[in-house]
């Protein structure tokens, strides 16, 4: 097992090695199967396998195995975008949903009963696809590319498709605003995630995750080390924390100085306290809350803070997004005069799917409005989760074995020190 | 492919995805896409922005004292309510034809409303019920006059709103309310009575989300002096069919040099019944160019109709046409 995972980083080791000595491919050429330069423009020439399996088929002759997999290989292979430093190869998976997303939204907005029935379809293919890759734990990027794809639709739909001549300038600055601080706030989510990485060996010391080691490294190096050591033994640096936190403190002390580091069975590697191993990433993560499938990481100690932001802000910007629209393209009342600000709702929708462009706005709407449902249940369930101080590795953990009365007079210590923790 | 600039070296790939970004924002956050934050007069400047005016009969008349309009404006509310909508309470306060001035105190204001019509008997019965109920808490003397298109040739708004100013003339209005029948104001203070300028009155449309597309939007209702109806000549007589004559108004205005104002956004909101879309008259983009050309030639001194009946109604003076 030991052998499996140094080959494992010995090979990715060789393969940055040999991308960096490459590092003047132009955008649109890459190193292909065969480990030579290749063009994108020359994604047709050479296609030995596919010639074979053409000419077998119109000559009605057997068709080899092997011809079928080395051309669905070179499939693959060429497949790619334009990007710096090289072609990146695209998986089917994270193509699909550019055609997908907008088919399903211009099929359901011909006329109200396509749009239920796509709608629904919708929904079932998400909690399908959802129980799909958690019961097989892939790490596939089409959830990711599914929202990062709907995204980009529902801006250029809202932008150029409703009649923006009945909102106010103000409005869609606002609007804009809420949608780039969540766009923004997932970027950072997804780009913290490797940080939450347990990266230890067994059998090595890690200097990293012992407590209180500081060797002359980086200060980068140092700091990181120092922030694992506060998050592991709930240090803070505020003078009014409660005796608890001491009693806690003592206890882990204890722990780290009197008994065996934690040690992961499924990767071998040395684990701090609440760090689980998450079979999707292939490591263990720092406090682990659970895979998101939908950013494709992890959600741990270093992003679970911008995660919290992340849905916040998207929340408030597709309601905000779904009710600009709705009221735009479907008659209004006033509920409400906020502050001098009228809160206006939708409540004659008829005449909605008379016009494409209605049409699709409308529909662009209520998809926003399904997932801002989506998101409200699961930022309830953080928040929930938050409050009470634990994470939903652990609540699913513990809820079956109902050892509640374990937790016992160290949870509100817990409580309190997992919130500073958190805002740190 | 690197591009040298200020002394830092940039890769064309990212010069050009951050360049069509900034293109992108630039054109997103354009004010012009949008609805637009327009001047009015405010609740305070209203009553004095008001043209004073009666018909002979009341000036002559009444011993009474001057109605307040100071009330009618400060207690402004909402009153598009079922109580309003259903039915005409006290309705044997309208005299014949529509008509109604306040028993208890002289109006200052006479205003006559130009209501063009056809076909659309659901919305004028409930613009009449409504109407009648809204216009006597403003304690103004009003009438109504419905102007319908008796032929079957396409629906010319702007020559009924002709016709029916001369009518009203003959009875010595002094103030014209052109109103479409599919609006009905929501609030109580936006008195009915012109003021120095010609006013648009519904500037806050409830399917516009209460926001003013553009600064030159002069259709829906609109209150104007008898005398500068005269002086533009009234509207042009050649759009047939559905758009441009209320741009065609505006040019007028505009060659003469008056301006338009509003009212508050709160007091002018605005909602229009369901009607079906209509479809937009081609020529109105050609006859709109050459508005400001016609106006001398076109328009109250053009106006060319037969009257096939005049009738009162209960409600009402019903003026039916043959354009």
């Amino acid at each position: 097992m030991a052998n499996f995972f140094a080959a494992a980083i010995e090979s990715e080791r060789s393969e940055a090695a040999t991308e960096a000595s490459q590092a003047t491919l132009c955008c649109c050429e890459y190193v292909a199967e065969d480990k030579q330069p290749f063009h994108m423009l020359g994604c047709c020439c050479n296609c030995e396998d596919f010639d074979l399996v053409c000419t077998r088929l119109i000559t009605c002759k057997r068709i080899e195995q092997r011809n079928i997999d080395g051309m669905l290989i070179a499939f693959q292979d060429r497949l790619r975008l334009p990007w710096r430093g090289g072609a990146k190869r695209i998986s089917p998976a994270a193509l699909a949903p550019a055609f997908i997303v907008p088919l399903m939204m211009g099929l359901a907005a011909l006329n109200a009963k396509t749009g239920i029935v796509l709608m629904l379809t919708l929904i079932g293919f998400t909690s399908w696809g959802l129980q799909l890759a958690e019961r097989t734990a892939t790490k596939t990027t089409f959830f990711l590319s599914w929202i990062v794809f709907s995204i980009v639709y529902m801006v250029v739909i809202f932008e150029f498709e409703v009649p923006l001549l009945e909102l106010l300038p103000e409005e869609n600055y606002i609007l804009l605003l809420l949608s780039g601080g969540a766009l923004y706030a997932l970027y950072r989510t997804k780009k913290l995630a490797p940080l939450n990485l347990v990266t230890a060996q067994y059998g090595t010391t890690p200097k990293d995750e012992l407590p209180g080691i500081t060797e002359a490294s980086s200060g980068e190096e140092q700091a990181e080390q120092q922030a694992a050591t506060d998050t592991i033994l709930g240090i803070d640096d505020d003078d009014d924390d409660g005796e608890g936190d001491d009693g806690e403190k003592a206890g882990l002390m204890q722990q780290h100085r009197g008994g065996q580091p934690n040690i992961c069975e499924s990767c071998r590697k040395v684990t701090p306290r609440r760090a689980y191993h998450c079979a999707v990433c292939g490591s263990c993560v720092k406090r682990r809350s659970h895979h998101s499938y939908w950013l494709n990481c992890c959600i741990g100690e270093r992003n679970y803070r911008w995660y919290l932001f992340a849905l916040a802000l998207s929340e408030c910007a597709l309601l905000l997004g779904a009710n600009l629209t709705l009221t735009a393209v479907c008659h209004p009342f006033l509920v409400v005069r906020l502050l001098g600000i009228p809160l206006l709702l939708p409540d004659d929708c008829s005449e909605v799917f008379e016009d494409f462009e209605l049409g699709i706005s409308f529909v662009v709407a209520a998809y926003a409005i399904l997932i801002s449902g989506y998101i409200t249940f699961v930022l309830v369930r953080q928040l929930y989760l938050w409050y009470r101080g634990t994470t939903l590795h652990e609540f699913k953990r513990v809820k079956p074995s109902s050892s509640s009365g374990g937790i016992g007079n160290g949870s509100r210590n817990r409580v309190w020190s997992n919130w500073r923790a958190m805002l740190k | 492919m690197l591009i040298r600039l200020c002394q830092h070296n940039f890769h064309i790939f990212d010069l050009l995805v951050f360049s069509a970004a900034i293109t992108l924002i630039v054109y997103i956050s354009l004010p012009q896409r949008f609805a637009l934050r327009y001047d009015y007069i405010p609740q305070e400047h209203f009553e004095e922005s008001l043209l004073a005016a009666t018909t002979p009969n009341i000036s002559a008349s009444q011993l009474a004292p001057d109605c307040s309009y100071k009330e009618v404006i400060a207690d402004s509310r909402f009153v598009y309510d079922a109580f309003h909508r259903e039915k005409i309470h006290r309705g044997e306060e309208i005299r014949l034809g529509g008509e109604y001035q306040p028993e208890d105190c002289r109006p200052r204001f006479s205003t006559a409303i130009i209501v063009p019509y056809r076909d659309r008997q659901e919305q004028l019965a409930a613009f009449l019920s409504y109407m009648h109920n809204y216009l006597r808490m403003q304690f103004i003397h009003y009438r109504i006059f419905v102007v319908e298109q008796s032929d079957r040739k396409p629906f010319n708004r702007a020559m009924l709103f002709n016709i029916g100013a001369k009518v009203a003339a003959s009875y010595d209005y002094p103030c014209l309310i052109l109103h479409d029948v599919d609006l009905m104001p929501l609030n109580s203070g936006q008195i009915y009575a012109c003021s120095k300028l010609p006013r648009h009155m519904s500037s806050a449309l409830d399917s516009w989300r209460f926001h003013l597309p553009y600064r030159t939007l002069f259709g829906g209702v609109v209150a104007m002096s008898m005398s500068q109806y005269n002086m533009v000549n009234g509207m042009s007589n050649l759009y047939h069919g559905w758009g441009g004559e209320d741009d065609d108004l505006y040019e007028r205005l505009k060659v003469l040099g008056v301006d338009i104002c509003r009212f508050d956004p709160a007091y002018s909101e605005y909602t229009m019944l369901k009607h079906k879309q209509e479809t937009p008259n081609e020529n109105r983009l050609a006859l709109l160019r050459a508005a400001s050309l016609r106006m001398h030639s076109d328009g109250l001194n053009s106006l060319v109709y037969k009257e096939v009946e005049r009738r009162m109604h209960s409600l009402f003076t019903h003026i039916l046409v043959e354009t």
